[in-house]
């Protein structure tokens, strides 16, 4: 990472106005622009046939009825789709997803980001001389691909005969209807969205913490401070510029964490007679139902949520990166 | 009594070791139930005991003769490690031409990364679907592959251009002056100290393509194309959700993943933390 220990730097102090990287607004734009093309058009037709297309497709089709019963005689609908989501037949159902949607993500970010933070902070101390060995431990999770990880936490959290069940019955615990209760299998989404996701934000701080000096938290801990004034106080603000854009990126994934919703209750229990949503759908797994399982799979109005879950993801990251821009400057 | 509380066996670095050994043990406690079911002579899942009397290899064996599961990560490496070698070639060109040339368009195409970077690639599986099926590239490896490369590119090519940012501009400058051409000087002079991270990006990418359920489980279909994921979702229910083989499937299926982040993890915070402070 240090560039200085390159052998180049040396020859680095010469600086000549006639190199070519130096800007000249305004003077040969077009030599500039011709040089430039080469460098970035193979990744932008690769976004174009995987990203921009798609995008622009979806926003069509949400405008039309298109469906797996209409695929030859769709009709255009103007908004019909958005008015049935946002206000009309569906309107309960997709607030209620957005509603849990927002909050799976911000528990899952907030609880993982703590004790992320925390266990980063012990492993940070010096005098553990077996920390590596910790960390090498606690980072498994991660490792581990969450699209198996997720089926086995399905089975493992299973009513009847789940290991954690017969654990807990040794402790004189009755059976916890993990994923068939509506409620449990909230608390399941998101005690392994947890497990899952806490490796990386303590690979996060523990980068951030130790870029901060021993030195001044020994010179904290010896003007007296306590451990929480230390974590609070110096850490944390410290921190915080690093973690931050980390916080919002970690929200927008928890948002459209498809696969482990998917795979460990499939969206279920089914809290209605259509089972579309369940009670742990988020909106990228309630869209996949409205499109491929349902017995309608109606593909314009997954295509509208698709445009209002674009909205709303970007919308409430660029919302949450303003607030804590914000608050960062009041830190400094 | 402040000096002896904190040694190496004091009671603060006892009290850290404690959550940490805590810590340890709820992290491992599912992987160890697995581990274990994978090596029990019952296939009758749940009630085996924590440590097998007999231990056998059985269901290993099985996994590797009857059934495709070799196929299956074979196909995962190939998808993800195609990808994400064509989107690390994509996005370091793209991070280097962004951070370093000046061109018209510039602004516009940084900030048209940031927006298209809130666009979860989940959400256009749909539209996907028809785009490659009209590509003719449906259920073929290619297709998938292009999928994987182009859906990460946002957020890579941002990783990527923080990181050229840090890096001076005089050591090309000085190779422009022993006359290399900008191409030399980044393949020379630049990419070697960017290869951090660019295995960072390589790392966050692969991880994220292993993971992909949603994409695979549209473009591929037939038994023999499936990834691991895929493979051991359908093969649970196949086979009557025989615990034991699954287990050994997932422990398995795991393993080329867990190789590849462990021997290069140490790339991991350093990429974390200078893309966040850059990005």
């Amino acid at each position: 990472m240090r560039t200085d220990s390159s052998p180049h730097s040396r020859t680095a102090g010469a600086r000549r106005s006639a190199v070519p990287s130096a800007p000249r607004p305004g003077a040969r734009r077009t030599a500039q622009d011709s040089r430039a093309w080469p460098w970035i058009a193979p990744g932008i037709v690769a976004m174009l046939i995987t990203t921009i297309l798609p995008a622009l497709l979806t926003v069509l089709v949400s405008f039309t009825n298109l469906s797996i019963g209409r695929r030859d005689d769709w009709v255009v609908v103007g908004v019909d789709n958005y008015a049935r989501v946002l206000t009309g037949a569906d309107a309960g159902k997709f607030f209620g997803v957005l509603g849990w949607t927002l909050s799976y993500a911000l528990i899952v970010t907030l609880v993982s980001v703590t004790v992320g933070l925390l266990l980063a902070v012990a492993l940070n101390d010096p005098l553990v001389k077996e920390r590596a060995f910790y960390r090498s431990l606690l980072i498994l999770p991660w490792a581990l691909p969450s699209v198996l990880t997720a089926v086995v936490w399905a089975s493992l959290l299973n009513g009847s005969f789940g290991p954690v069940n017969q654990l807990l019955a040794t402790v004189g615990v009755d059976a916890i209807p993990w994923l068939t209760d509506p409620g449990w299998a909230r608390v399941s989404a998101i005690l392994v969205s947890v497990w899952m996701s806490f490796p990386f934000m303590m690979t996060a701080c523990l980068g951030a913490l130790q870029t901060i000096p021993q030195e001044v938290l020994e010179a904290a801990r010896i003007d007296g401070a306590s451990a929480p004034v230390v974590l609070w106080r110096i850490i944390v603000p410290l921190l915080a510029s690093a973690v931050k854009p980390l916080l919002i990126a970690a929200f927008a994934m928890q948002m459209n964490n498809f696969g482990v919703i998917f795979l460990l209750t499939g969206g279920g229990p089914a809290i209605d007679a259509t089972g579309i949503p369940g009670a742990t759908d988020i909106l990228v797994t309630y869209l996949y139902k409205i499109a491929f399982v349902g017995a309608d799979q109606n593909y314009g109005l997954a295509s509208a949520v698709s445009v209002l879950v674009f909205f709303l993801v970007g919308g409430v990251t660029a919302l949450g990166a303003w607030a804590l821009g914000t608050t960062k400057q009041e830190v400094r | 009594m402040r000096r002896r509380s904190r040694s190496t066996f004091g009671v603060v670095a006892m009290g850290k070791r404690l959550v940490l050994i805590v810590a340890v043990v709820v992290t491992l406690l599912p992987l160890v139930w697995i581990v274990s079911a994978s090596f029990s002579a019952q296939a009758s899942l749940f009630a085996a005991p924590l440590f097998p009397h007999e231990p056998t290899f059985a269901h290993y064996i099985k996994l590797v003769e009857d059934t495709k599961f070799l196929r299956w990560v074979l196909n995962s490496l190939i998808v993800c490690g195609g990808g994400a070698v064509l989107s690390l070639m994509l996005t370091t060109s793209m991070g280097y031409a962004y951070a370093r040339l000046r061109f018209r368009g510039r602004t516009l195409g940084l900030l048209g990364l940031f927006l298209l970077q809130m666009i979860p690639s989940s959400i256009m599986i749909m539209a996907m679907y028809y785009l490659l099926m009209g590509l003719g590239l449906l259920n073929t490896f290619g297709g998938l592959i292009l999928v994987y490369a182009g859906m990460n590119i946002p957020f890579s090519a941002w990783l990527l251009k923080g990181f050229f940012d840090s890096i001076p501009t005089e050591l090309e400058e000085a190779a422009f002056i022993d006359g290399a051409t900008r191409a030399q000087a980044m393949v020379r002079i630049i990419l070697p100290l960017a290869l951090p991270m660019m295995a960072a990006v390589f790392l966050f990418n692969i991880i994220a393509f292993y993971n992909d359920y949603a994409i695979a489980s549209i473009v591929l279909t037939g038994v023999d194309n499936y990834t691991v994921g895929l493979g051991l979702r359908f093969f649970q229910s196949a086979t009557g959700a025989d615990w034991a083989l699954f287990s050994a499937g997932a422990i398995a299926g795991a393993l080329p993943l867990v190789i590849i982040f462990y021997s290069m993890q140490r790339f991991l915070s350093g990429g974390l933390v200078s893309g966040a402070v850059k990005g």
